[in-house]
């Protein structure tokens, strides 16, 4: 007899073998180009859907990009290994199928899912795909967590490839959607976990990324192009925002959704990836306040200022917040 | 008066980064003015500490706007007078009518204004007293000077104000009151400093406008 977690680990490598071996109709691949549509969180997103489709008695949860296999096999080495493995061998594939048939599954049913699934996460890149996934598959209760954090996500990356806006207004655009977007993603991840490190984390976090927003406005007052050293500052504010402004929160979806054979188990890895994504998080940031200063990154006195008086909100609302501004500012003088 | 050595309060630097304050502009022109400025050490804590306290306005105006139907029940997170609490529960609803990301934008973004002005302006002070005199006695008298005045502060309209000595001995503040209530310590903390019995008495008092164009 075959134990569960035997049995579990061969049908997540015959599910991650057929998705290789459907999409090229069984054909030996050596070519590695060919594999370009073959993606980790692809792979991820069908596997889930298969075993979610199926009640397949595979460790899963939500995670940073959606549907999450827990296996060796969803990290860089085991996915990459098994990729080769399959796509050089695609007669291992055929032998898994025999032993999962042995295990009394409907093998051609799983199979025509697994063509459908693959056919519609490689329609188009996943930067399109995720957001209409998110709206449709994400648990309910986190579909605005993820619909922002993933647009949060887009429009990072948008501040670190884009050195030119030919309009003011498209980047005008731009900044509204990310204050709309975090604002949301705020509101969401409280809701989640609303401990001091994590909040002073991402309060941090959002005065750094308005900060360098602000540089780039004046690189557009001015009309110049953004230098190399400010997009690829947002590189690696893209990146810190991924492990450990939304990390901890995935972390955290991932334990409230996991189910599956390893379910206890994998919820203790989780717990510990979400405290030391908090904790890194924590001791990490000043290196991103440090390039900040160091690059010059940061706007002067004098362009804030400019940029205050030009900011498109009413000036009786300006007024109104320097007043309250005021009042405080009077008041820790005062009360110091 | 260029040589004089100017020693500042917290409000001259906040005047200075700060457009709320009527003297913004003097104290703009002041700072750019060629003249030995430095200020102590409890300055430079007292605007630590106005820097981290102002995100709690941000939290303030929320909470405020998300119980705007008890607007009774509003209560700051930091210690206001009446008048205002009633002013502030004056302006809040009319900014119901703006998104709170805007709100949070704005704030977020005049609070790092007034945080790069206090930068710049401490940039601008120098430490003249090191090998000149002795830094650190005339910081301690000082620092000693402003402690002692604190429980009577009252601050005034915003009005800058200096006072001279005739040893080019000047401290900058907004609150005229400090100098006619304290009026005798300072002169005796000066005495301290110069370690003499420094016997002129004669103080002037003058406003950063009057510095300006004295």
């Amino acid at each position: 007899m075959i134990s569960p977690q035997k049995n579990e680990d061969i049908l997540i490598k015959w599910i991650f073998g057929e998705i290789i071996y459907n999409k090229h109709n069984g054909k030996q691949i050596t070519d590695q180009n060919q594999w370009k549509w073959a993606t980790n969180t692809r792979f991820q997103k069908i596997m889930y859907n298969v075993a979610e489709n199926f009640d397949i008695p595979i460790t899963r949860s939500w995670y940073m990009w959606g549907g999450y296999i827990h296996s060796p096999l969803s990290e860089k080495i085991g996915f990459n290994t098994y990729m080769k493995r399959y796509a050089n061998k695609p007669e291992l594939v055929e032998k898994l199928r025999i032993q999962i048939k042995d295990l009394g599954f409907n093998t051609d049913t799983i199979i025509n899912e697994i063509i459908k699934q693959t056919k519609y996460f490689t329609s188009a890149s996943m930067n399109q795909i995720l957001p209409v996934y998110y709206k449709v598959k994400t648990p309910s209760e986190y579909v605005l967590l993820y619909i922002s954090k993933q647009n949060l996500n887009d429009i990072l990356e948008i501040f670190s490839e884009n050195n030119n806006y030919k309009e003011k207004k498209h980047l005008y655009e731009l900044e509204d959607n990310y204050q709309h977007n975090y604002y949301i993603y705020d509101e969401e991840s409280k809701a989640l976990l609303d401990e001091d490190i994590i909040t002073s984390t991402k309060n941090k976090f959002y005065t750094l990324v308005n900060t360098a927003i602000d540089k780039i406005e004046t690189y557009v007052l001015e009309e110049k192009i953004i230098e190399n050293h400010v997009l690829s500052f947002f590189k690696d504010i893209s990146n810190y925002y991924k492990d450990y402004i939304w990390n901890p929160y995935a972390s955290i979806v991932s334990q409230n959704t996991l189910k599956g054979p390893r379910a206890i188990e994998e919820k203790k890895i989780m717990a510990e990836k979400e405290y030391k994504s908090i904790s890194f998080g924590s001791s990490n940031f000043d290196n991103l306040t440090i390039r900040l200063k160091k690059e010059n990154i940061e706007p002067s006195f004098k362009e804030y200022k400019l940029l205050n008086a030009i900011s498109p909100l009413d000036k009786n609302v300006k007024e109104m917040l320097n007043e309250l501004l005021n009042i405080y500012q009077n008041e820790d003088a005062d009360h110091e | 008066m260029n040589n004089a050595i100017h020693i500042l309060d917290t409000n001259i630097i906040l005047s200075y980064a700060s457009d709320f304050e009527e003297n913004h502009v003097d104290c703009q022109t002041y700072f750019s003015l060629d003249i030995i400025k430095t200020t102590c050490s409890r300055v430079n804590i007292e605007l630590g500490r106005i820097s981290s306290k102002r995100n709690k306005l941000y939290e303030d105006i929320k909470r405020f706007l998300e119980t705007i139907s008890s607007i009774e029940k509003y209560t700051p997170s930091i210690p206001l007078n009446d008048n205002e609490i009633k002013h502030v529960k004056k302006i809040m609803p009319f900014l119901m009518k703006v998104p709170m990301y805007n709100i949070r934008q704005y704030l977020d973004r005049k609070i790092r204004e007034i945080q790069s002005g206090i930068n710049n302006a401490r940039n601008m002070l120098k430490k003249p007293f090191i090998g000149l005199y002795n830094h650190i006695a005339l910081e301690t008298h000082i620092d000693k000077w402003i402690n002692n005045m604190s429980d009577s502060q009252i601050l005034s309209d915003s009005c800058c104000w200096a006072r001279e000595t005739k040893s080019n001995f000047i401290l900058s503040t907004n609150d005229y009151s400090d100098f006619i209530n304290k009026r005798e310590d300072l002169y005796y903390c000066i005495c301290g400093y110069y370690e003499n019995d420094y016997k002129d008495k004669n103080f002037e008092i003058l406003s950063v406008s009057e510095i300006l164009h004295k």
